[in-house]
């Protein structure tokens, strides 16, 4: 049955995304793109990848189809029936040539099936061997936090720095220029009926990165999302800067200093100090420091984007 | 009839062909998306489009249908017989990483739009270039 759902998901992906690409009509477009996340999602579950799985459905799915819709509202000029007109004719043009390097790329898809007849190698079964002495679950989590705990610190800095850069692009100088409809009752009581609910949720993400799929990616961009609820529909609803930042700066040096911590006392940077017995495995406390710097990342991670979404939305200037 | 075909679509070598060439297409589409289309959103579309063919080539080629999810359970006691852990995490850190250069490069569209009006590249003559 796997390689028949396979099939169908990837055929249906390819379908839907021409589809999200031939519409004129930008909104439509986007929602049809996340139509392939969507497909994505079912794909990883298909893999026996449930954090991958996961993650694809909160942020490729879900946040990057809001950022894009964002971003529609920004540039709402509608376009021009020529300009349309013309973009399907260079489309027509330029037909012939995506063709021919699609027809490369399944010549050379061909000739990588035939090298592929040798068994794909498990850089990662060696890890898993001692994925025991981690003392955490979800063997994911082990690699993401652990074992390449040091790339992952570089990971959360490049999410920095995008932080930044949208936040300097987007600033106006004066006053705001806030995407924002006058909310009606169900919406507006909704939201603060549910933003609580998302936030714990998110919360419950993070916490128990440990021990099932999950983490602190995930679950802070479930957080982000409860407060893109509250920017949609309260007007003067604002992030504190102080807040965000005292958060954001605050769990990246406890990041650094968890890591030196590890290498003052254990010869390795971000070396597991706590106790991480083998035998506690699944309990809510157990892995050591693993889970303390998932909830690290999850913070870093629910107010990087929280901040980027409140960017997007209000390019105001005091925030 | 309909049984043997998929008990040969399971077969890992039929699996690992369809990964391929159908994640190839999908990838050959959001080429096709990101030569044809001028207007930037659906530019920064044709990217995710070609990104997630590429997570799924990725994990397609690296799991084993045999195997489990890397977690442990009620019923699974001890990392063996379980998925590689590596290029799922590397993935699930590459789909962060999409979600914040596409809002970067969102942002660089908004801005440029607020400035000169225009949110298509066939129009784009800041530097002065000829159209």
């Amino acid at each position: 049955m796997t390689g028949f759902i396979t099939l169908f998901t990837l055929l249906s992906m390819s379908v839907v995304a021409l589809f999200s690409l031939r519409q004129s009509n930008l909104t439509q477009s986007v929602v049809l793109f996340s139509g392939v996340g969507l497909g994505s999602v079912v794909l990883f579950f298909i893999f026996n990848a449930p954090d991958v799985a996961l993650t694809e459905a909160v942020i490729g799915s879900g946040i990057t189809a809001v950022v894009l819709l964002i971003g529609i509202r920004h540039m709402h000029k509608e376009p021009e029936i020529e300009e349309v007109m013309m973009e399907n004719r260079r489309g027509i043009r330029r037909i012939a040539i995506a063709l021919l390097v699609l027809l490369t790329l399944l010549l050379l898809g061909k000739t990588l099936l035939g090298a592929l007849s040798v068994e794909t190698s498990n850089a990662g079964q060696a890890l898993l061997e001692h994925a025991m002495q981690a003392g955490a679950a979800n063997a994911v989590t082990s690699v993401v936090t652990y074992f390449r705990g040091f790339d992952t610190l570089g990971e959360v800095a490049v999410l920095f720095l995008a932080a930044t850069g949208v936040g300097l692009l987007l600033t106006v100088e004066k006053g705001e220029d806030a995407i924002y409809i006058e909310p009606n009752f169900i919406l507006r009581i909704g939201s603060g009926f549910l933003f609580p609910l998302i936030l714990l949720f998110g919360l419950y993400i993070i916490v128990h990165g440990h021990l099932s799929p999950g983490g602190g990616f995930q679950g802070g961009v479930v957080i982000a999302a409860a407060f893109l609820l509250l920017f949609l529909t309260r007007r003067r609803f604002g992030l504190s800067h102080k807040i965000v930042t005292i958060l954001e700066s605050g769990a990246g040096m406890a990041y650094v200093l968890l890591g030196l911590t590890g290498l003052w006392l254990m010869g390795l940077f971000l070396g597991n100090f706590l106790p991480h017995p083998a035998e506690k495995i699944g309990m809510l406390v157990s892995g050591g420091i693993i889970p303390i710097i998932y909830i690290l990342i999850g913070i870093k991670v629910g107010s990087e984007i929280s901040y980027v979404v409140e960017k997007l939305i209000k390019r105001s200037h005091d925030v | 009839m309909f049984e043997n075909l998929l008990t040969w679509l399971d077969s890992p070598q039929t699996l690992q062909a369809i990964v391929v060439t159908g994640s190839l297409l999908l990838f050959g589409i959001g080429f096709y998306g990101l030569l044809a289309y001028t207007r930037i959103i659906k530019i920064l579309i044709s990217l995710s489009i070609m990104e997630s063919a590429l997570f799924v080539f990725f994990l397609g080629l690296a799991s084993d249908p045999h195997k489990t999810a890397p977690i442990l359970g009620d019923l699974f006691k001890n990392f063996e017989k379980m998925n590689d852990p590596v290029p799922q995490a590397a993935i699930l850190t590459a789909i962060v990483i999409s979600l914040a250069t596409m809002s970067l490069g969102i942002s660089f569209a908004i801005e440029y739009y607020k400035r000169t009006g225009k949110n298509d590249i066939a129009q784009m003559d800041a530097l002065g270039e000829k159209r």
